[in-house]
């Protein structure tokens, strides 16, 4: 059975959200809702395919905001599903601006985890 | 002359954004995860409404998820682009036709129940899918009494339907919190081999059912 393990930055980030932008934080967490029906119905977690979903360079999947009523911001939720142990980890929420450092951001938290260095603190 | 300094806030300035680690709290779904990581009541209500006003569609994508089949291969099947399929899936209930649905079911292979109106509690679903399955339970005891081959075949199905619904009865009883029970269910397998008795569940008035 598939499992979500937030980041540490992700348990700041969702903080930050809740604050300042709680319809935005709401939509990506209706998606990842979504995200792990598919994942759960599919053979294959990288054959996944929604609107609402990109697939990033490293493995690396954004959840954005859409399907979402309302006048909502460019947001981003970004996972990593590993098949083996069944997780999806809760990496970082950003918006549109902060794409590309986001997505350098999430390569390197997915070569941690890789490497065995990401480990639970 | 006069300097001016303009500060920039930008999106960065919610946190920088160092070495992150998995936090080793893992949760088997959003609605759990929302509950531990104290996510308001209200972002926790926004989630819920819009899943409710999703819940049809996203059964469908799941369905295709579970088929194997590609946004592309749909919107053929359905005579539609793949971009209509990305829009279907991310769009509302209320927006689906009768059509796209039982598109959706035709190429999946699967079959499909649709109901409207308001929610039934647990104790009416199970009352409405009891009447089903004896509507069902009669309908093959009237085709055992058409034929000898399928009157044996349906005692063996009524015996293993009944064990498979006893069974499923215990397990749910176990759920319920441990105390004082008026309710208990005994289970006595009577067969032509030697007597065995299975309790599946302990405690004060026994009823026997034989299988």
């Amino acid at each position: 059975m598939w499992q979500i393990e937030p980041s540490t930055q992700w348990q700041k980030d969702q903080k930050w959200y809740e604050k300042k932008r709680p319809n935005e934080l709401a939509a990506v967490l209706a998606n990842l809702s979504r995200y792990m029906k598919y994942l759960k119905a599919s053979k294959n977690s990288k054959c996944l395919e929604a609107g609402f979903l990109h697939h990033e360079p490293g493995g690396v999947v954004a959840l954005d905001q859409k399907g979402f009523a309302g006048n909502l911001q460019e947001t981003r939720l970004y996972i990593f599903a590993v098949d083996v142990t069944k997780t999806v980890h809760l990496i970082t929420i950003g918006s549109k601006n902060e794409q590309h450092a986001d997505i350098e951001f999430c390569k390197n938290f997915v070569e941690q985890l890789r490497s065995g260095e990401g480990q639970t603190p | 002359m006069k300097q001016t300094t303009i500060t920039m806030t930008t999106e960065n300035d919610k946190n920088e954004k160092s070495r992150a680690v998995p936090t080793g709290q893992k949760y088997r779904s959003v609605a759990h995860l929302m509950d531990g990581e104290g996510v308001s009541e209200g972002v926790r209500s926004a989630v819920k409404k819009n899943l409710a006003q999703t819940s049809v569609v996203t059964q469908l994508a799941e369905l295709r998820h579970a088929a194997g089949i590609t946004q592309d291969d749909m919107g053929k099947r359905l005579n539609l682009g793949q971009s209509a399929i990305s829009k279907l899936e991310s769009g509302l209930d209320d927006e689906l036709t009768l059509g796209q649905i039982s598109g959706y079911i035709k190429a999946t292979g699967e079959r499909i129940g649709l109901f409207f109106g308001k929610p039934l509690s647990h104790e009416q679903a199970i009352k409405m899918h009891a009447f089903g399955l004896k509507a069902h339970l009669e309908a093959l005891a009237a085709l055992a009494n058409e034929d000898e081959k399928m009157q044996t075949a349906v005692n063996a199905f009524f015996g293993e339907a009944f064990f498979n619904f006893l069974s499923i009865f215990a397990v749910c009883k176990q759920q319920l919190p441990v105390g004082e029970s008026d309710f208990e269910l005994t289970m006595q397998v009577v067969r032509d081999e030697p007597l065995s008795t299975s309790t599946m569940l302990p405690g004060r008035r026994q009823s026997t059912l034989l299988v």
